[in-house]
């Protein structure tokens, strides 16, 4: 969906990205996260043809978005950190507007509005003037303007700052509907246990560089490999051989009654896996994936990059 | 429709404003008739409000159009839309100015009444057109200026929003002045000048006043529409600069009062003396930030001329096309200066001992326009440049003006090579003393890309 290559960003005496590549899938939600001054906004930026890079290309659907920023826009929108609305317009105005600056067609231009403000939630609101919305409406209004092309991929830059709770977690429920219709989302956030609920990639950046993209959780198709862990009634000395003799399993760690390790397959692969062990005679109490939150992933990754 | 023209229409036409406006000026265009039962004043006061209104607030809406999406947050959703350059462009000058004209053409309209009641009609056919792309060319000069400086990166606070409103006005004094001329000059003792020759055709002043109007009110409305084209991450090439640089020499040829058999290097004049005023402000217009250098380096290096072509800086063309008429210019007085009649003319024109010799004083011009050069970028490559541009600019009236002027005073004529170009004994000294003053600034100036490049860590660009 989104191809990113060798992307180089300077400020004066600064380089804000440094050589960055990775590839985002389609139909997926992934957290940029990253320290302060790390380079997710510029990165954003430059994803969206807002600012251009000094080398590398971005390439949506094979569309270099640098030399067509145009066409790329019909199929992008972004939220920047500091957006605005046109207060002195209604809801239905600054839609209106925003589906003709969009280029959406006239026939279907009144359904887009609709469409837009029903996902987002203000459509009860159309006719009050933006400026008299609370934060969060204004943040949901901010998306529907943004989205209303129906683009194929949008950009979020701390969607949820500024908002409370129940906001965060509508607006949590909305991103999950807008993958569902189809779209992909990067959404960076300070906030990991809100990009926790929703998001199922990983991108870390430090310094301007790329530390780590991966996935968060096991989508459909899910091949990944899973960082498992099983919980013995009482310790068994024979679980660590025959967990080696199991295809797809490696790093296994036995911790007396503890024992962890990560399987290469989906549900299917775990389903076996559980049956051979229990017909091994293992006193299992307890089975699943390893349950690490995003918070915690990203402050080991971090540290480990400080490390090194 | 346009959307940004229709939004800005929505946003300031609302059924209150639409009533007041005509409410409001016709009270007091009634009350100038009223009190003094006289066409004329009620056409001056019509005509005055029409100046305040299209030139005083146009170019501050003009400049707001802009300056109120940034600082609202809305600038970059209209970036990331689908609108193309030029609908942006002309969306905002119109729709931005549209209250504005509304109340304006109220205003002109009684204007035009009461010139016609005053039986002064016959002269609405020029003074009207006039008028429009007066404010026109102002208002459009207002968001090109807001938009230099959002390309330079500026903070637009309510400092630069002023200076760009301020240049705006002072380009629509022009027109008010080029209006006024005849009266002007018939004040000042030159009798009345109501007639311009331009390329030997014969103009009335107000006729000439409203094509030069119109010619620079289409390259202000193309800058905008580059400009524009930039923020919207558009590729840029200086081709268009580099017309108006052409235009622009030739516009001053046209009102040259020498004829065909005059020496052509006299003839010439004019136009490196509007090509030498172009290439400073061509350098002061652009972001001269050294990122931009930097990545132009790197393509020039590796022969990507695509990419070179859009970083290219505005100087680069200027600064070829000034050179290459300083030195024309020079070989053809070498030429013409045959006769002592051409010798004492160029001499009054240049102020300044010609037997030095024209090459050298023409090489002397192009060194003092690179030291220049120099200077700006050396500010602009510090680690944090603070106000560069006013830097630079006081940096250069310091040496042509205080220092200058000092050692021209002090009477050492010799050290006068190092501040005023084509001045000393020789040609030898004239050349001499800036191309060192360049050395120096070049060596300043490679110790600071060194400096930033270290700072930077650079690995090797893919």
């Amino acid at each position: 969906m989104i191809q990113v290559e060798h992307l180089i960003f300077d400020y004066p005496g600064h380089r804000a990205l440094d050589d960055v590549s990775f590839t985002i899938a389609p139909q997926t939600i992934t957290a940029l996260v990253g320290p302060n001054g790390a380079g997710k906004t510029t990165l954003l930026r430059c994803l969206v043809a807002l600012d251009r890079p000094g080398a590398g290309r971005v390439l949506l659907e094979e569309l270099d978005v640098h030399e067509a920023p145009r066409e790329a826009h019909k199929r992008m929108a972004f939220l920047p950190d500091f957006f605005g609305v046109y207060d002195d317009l209604t809801v239905r105005q600054c839609l209106g507007y925003r589906a003709r600056a969009h280029d959406v067609p006239r026939e279907r231009r009144r359904a887009a509005v609709e469409r837009a403000a029903e996902r987002l939630g203000v459509a009860d609101r159309l006719k009050d003037y933006a400026g008299t919305l609370s934060r969060g409406l204004k943040q949901r209004l901010a998306i529907a303007q943004a989205i209303i092309h129906e683009p194929r991929v949008a950009l979020l830059d701390e969607p949820a700052a500024g908002l409370d709770p129940e906001a965060r977690y509508s607006l949590a429920a909305v991103f999950r509907e807008l993958r569902a219709d189809g779209m992909t989302l990067i959404v960076s956030s300070h906030i990991l246990a809100e990009l926790e609920d929703y998001s199922t990639h990983l991108l870390a950046i430090r310094d301007g560089r790329i530390v780590d993209l991966r996935a968060l959780q096991q989508i459909e198709t899910g091949e990944a490999t899973v960082s498992m862990q099983l919980l013995l009634v009482i310790p068994d000395q024979r679980i660590a051989a025959i967990l080696a003799n199991i295809a797809g399993v490696s790093d296994v760690n036995v911790d007396t009654q503890i024992v962890r390790f990560n399987l290469a397959g989906g549900a299917r692969v775990q389903h076996a896996l559980l049956k051979r062990l229990i017909d091994e005679g293992l006193p299992i109490a307890e089975f699943g994936p390893v349950q690490t939150s995003l918070q915690d992933s990203y402050l080991a990754l971090m540290r480990k990059q400080a490390a090194s | 429709m346009n959307p940004e023209l229709l939004r800005n229409l929505w946003l300031q036409f609302s059924p209150h404003r639409i009533i007041a406006a005509p409410l409001i000026l016709g009270a007091v265009f009634a009350l100038a008739a009223f009190a003094t039962d006289s066409w004329e004043v009620v056409g001056s006061a019509a005509a005055g409000a029409y100046a305040v209104i299209a030139y005083l607030w146009g170019t501050r809406r003009a400049v707001n159009v802009l300056a109120d999406e940034i600082a609202a947050g809305t600038w970059d959703g209209q970036r990331m839309s689908s609108i193309d350059p030029w609908t942006m462009a002309w969306g905002k000058l119109l729709g931005g100015t549209s209250y504005v004209w509304y109340c304006a053409l109220f205003s002109l309209a009684t204007y035009a009444a009461a010139e016609i009641e005053s039986g002064r009609g016959s002269a609405l056919a020029v003074n009207l057109p006039i008028k429009i792309t007066g404010a026109l060319l102002a208002q459009a000069t207002a968001l090109l200026l807001v938009l230099v400086l959002v390309g330079k990166g500026r903070r637009l606070s309510r400092r630069t929003v002023a200076f760009a409103q301020g240049g705006a006005l002072l380009v629509g004094i022009f027109g008010v002045t080029s209006v006024l001329l005849p009266s002007l000059t018939e004040r000042l003792g030159f009798g009345v000048v109501d007639k311009i020759t331009w390329f030997g055709f014969v103009f009335p002043s107000s006729d000439f006043t409203l094509l030069t109007q119109v010619l620079f009110l289409g390259w202000a409305v193309a800058a905008v529409y580059r400009l524009m084209a930039g923020e919207l991450q558009v590729r840029q090439q200086p081709w268009v600069w580099l017309s108006f640089t052409l235009f622009l020499i030739l516009y001053d040829q046209g009102l040259l009062v020498l004829g065909r058999n005059d020496a052509l290097s006299l003839r010439l004049l004019p136009a490196l003396l509007a090509a030498i005023p172009l290439y400073y402000l061509a350098l002061f217009a652009q972001s001269n930030d050294i990122i931009r250098y930097r990545w132009l380096s790197h393509h020039l290096r590796r022969a990507n001329w695509r990419n070179v072509f859009s970083l290219l800086p505005l100087w680069v063309p200027s600064l070829l096309v000034a050179a290459a008429l300083s030195i024309v210019v020079a070989m053809l007085a070498k030429s013409d200066m045959q006769s002592l009649a051409d010798v004492e003319r160029v001499a009054r024109i240049w102020d300044a001992p010609m037997p030095s010799g024209n090459l050298a004083t023409a090489i002397a011009l192009i060194l003092f326009m690179l030291r220049d050069l120099g200077i700006v970028l050396l500010i602009n490559f510090a680690k944090r440049p603070q106000a560069s541009d006013l830097a630079a600019i006081l940096y250069l009236i310091v040496l042509y003006g205080i220092c200058g002027g000092l050692v021209a005073a002090a009477g050492a004529t010799s050290l006068l090579p190092l501040f005023w170009p084509g001045v000393g004994r020789s040609a030898s000294v004239v050349v001499l003393a800036p191309f060192i003053e360049v050395i120096l600034v070049a060596f300043l100036l490679q110790r600071r890309w060194a400096a930033q490049s270290r700072a930077l860590q650079l690995r090797p660009a893919a």
